[in-house]
């Protein structure tokens, strides 16, 4: 489980340009649940998906994984626990790296990184039924660089990245929003499944209304850095997307 | 044939700095301008060391330790205080240049009488090709050092480091003490070729660094111009690259020198040189980031 406590952030504090991105936002995720934050821009929907991921530090506040305080933690060291799929796919694999070394960094992100080389026969093998399951024809490109896959193969590939070492929380920072219809459509659909089958607890921060309708446990929204509204499953069932839209009226 | 052979010897030799500046410029995109300190500081260091009775091991394993030094010091003043990176291997580099003078006590040490690495040998009567001899498998246990280095876990962990540093944080790789590491090992490199360069030509001198940045660049770029045109991207081709280049860059130095050019116009040669490689990407339609 996930719990941020009284979370609060400000850029340029005490000066005239100062924005409240966080005002005291408490929020607990329980353990296996699909959870969308949705959100205008500037609403500090990003800003706490990066606090989550240890990219950004709050003022005041906590952030506890399973009980012990993570608050101040690095990003490298937070990556035991956390994987995170960005929104630009570019950024989410490295685009001169092959497909393999990717996933094989991706195979120890919670380990130390050795000088002996990882990468062998049945390595290749793993990489190769595991990308098989896209359907995209990537296990006879192993080799190829990343940089010469589409947005959304390489956003898939990340959120299978993500799931290759021990996983605890899977956030998803807008991570269809570069893509088309139809890579949109998969990937969300692709990360469900591997929430679901893996049991993962997962934070996916979005604009996309249309998103509120897919099988998501929770929605959580956002308005100048509070939280607004808190919506769980039983109400969730009930609400069409026009009621969604209403609320950004 | 000398005069080339030699040109062959200070081709190779400056090898171990081009790998240097590899690692800098192609891992990390970082054009590290701590080299002209460190290579100078691998010189002076081996001087010391060889002038007072020390053996070619010890000043070559001194020399790299204190490039490493050289360039930790860049990676700290980069990563920890958030300097530009170029400004901080400037800075480093103008700081070693009172450091080298202060272990040099003057600005030339000559190497005449101590015995070196490329009189190591006496295999052959040539004392070039007993030269060649200790050189060549020297490079290539190194060379191959660094391909494993390259391709181990570490190795992709430090590529990703340079080519996306968001990602790499998320994979659990702590990106500054990457950038440090990368630095070290890259000045190390360089202040090794310092080292070999003052044994080979038997005298370390303050000045030998200004400019011998650009000559790395320039190797870089010439060996993966020739490699592109033979299709050939793989880690050990880039490798192998970095020592044509150099040799080629020597060579084309060596040859305009031959050729009767003013020594006095050498550098803008050399920098010349350099741009007419930057730029053959751009006119085949192809972009290379420096």
């Amino acid at each position: 489980m996930i719990e941020i406590q009284n979370i609060h952030l400000s850029f340029n504090e005490g000066t005239p340009l100062e924005v409240q991105a966080l005002r005291d936002v408490n929020i607990k995720f329980e353990k296996g649940s699909f959870n969308l934050i949705i959100g205008a821009n500037g609403s500090g929907k990003s800003t706490l998906l990066n606090i989550l991921a240890g990219s950004l530090f709050p003022l005041r506040g906590k952030v506890l994984l399973d009980g012990k305080n993570i608050t101040k933690q690095p990003v490298h060291l937070r990556s035991r626990n956390i994987a995170r799929i960005f929104q630009n796919p570019t950024q989410g694999t490295a685009p001169e790296l092959s497909l393999l070394e990717n996933f094989r960094l991706a195979s120890i992100r919670t380990r130390s990184k050795t000088p002996l080389v990882g990468i062998d026969k049945s390595f290749r093998k793993v990489v190769a039924s595991h990308v098989s399951i896209l359907d995209m024809d990537l296990e006879t490109r192993l080799e190829q660089p990343m940089s010469s896959f589409s947005g959304g193969q390489r956003q898939a590939l990340s959120l299978l990245m993500a799931t290759f070492d021990h996983l605890d929380l899977l956030l998803l920072d807008e991570p269809t929003a570069a893509l088309d219809p139809k890579s949109a459509e998969l990937i969300m659909n692709l990360a469900l499944k591997i929430v679901r089958e893996k049991n993962l607890t997962a934070i996916m921060v979005t604009h996309e209304l249309k998103h509120c309708l897919y099988p998501v446990d929770r929605i959580l929204q956002m308005e100048n850095g509070r939280l607004r509204r808190d919506v769980d499953p039983d109400e969730k069932a009930s609400l069409s997307l026009s009621d969604i839209r209403d609320w950004f009226l | 044939m000398n005069f080339y052979l030699s040109a062959l010897i200070l081709g190779l030799a400056l090898g171990a700095m081009g790998w240097g500046i590899y690692l800098s410029l192609r891992i990390f995109n970082i054009p590290d301008i701590t080299t002209d300190g460190s290579y100078t500081l691998g010189a002076a260091i081996s001087a010391v060391h060889l002038a007072g009775g020390g053996s070619w091991l010890s000043a070559s394993i001194l020399a790299i330790i204190g490039g490493a030094l050289a360039g930790t010091l860049t990676g700290l003043i980069h990563t920890k205080l958030k300097v530009n990176a170029l400004l901080a291997g400037i800075l480093i580099m103008t700081a070693a240049y009172s450091v080298n003078l202060s272990l040099m006590q003057r600005s030339n040490i000559p190497l005449l009488q101590t015995s070196n690495m490329f009189n190591s040998l006496s295999f052959f009567k040539s004392p070039i090709l007993n030269s060649l001899l200790i050189l060549i498998p020297v490079l290539l246990l190194l060379g191959s050092l660094l391909v494993y280095m390259l391709k181990s876990d570490f190795g992709i962990a430090m590529r990703a480091t340079g080519n996306a540093p968001l990602m790499a944080a998320s994979m659990g790789i702590p990106v500054n003490t990457m950038k440090i590491i990368g630095l070290a090992i890259a000045n190390g490199l360089t202040a090794l070729s310092g080292s070999w360069v003052a044994q080979y030509q038997n005298f370390a001198d303050i000045n030998m660094g200004i400019g011998i940045v650009i000559f790395g660049l320039g190797a870089v770029m010439i060996g993966e111009t020739i490699m592109d045109l033979f299709g050939k991207r793989g880690i050990i081709f880039r490798i192998l690259g970095v020592i044509i280049g150099c040799l080629v860059f020597r060579f084309v130095i060596a040859l305009s020198l031959a050729s009767g050019l003013d020594p006095n116009w050498l550098k803008a040669v050399t920098a010349l040189l350099v741009l007419v490689f930057v730029s053959i990407p751009r006119f085949r339609g192809k972009t290379l980031a420096l």
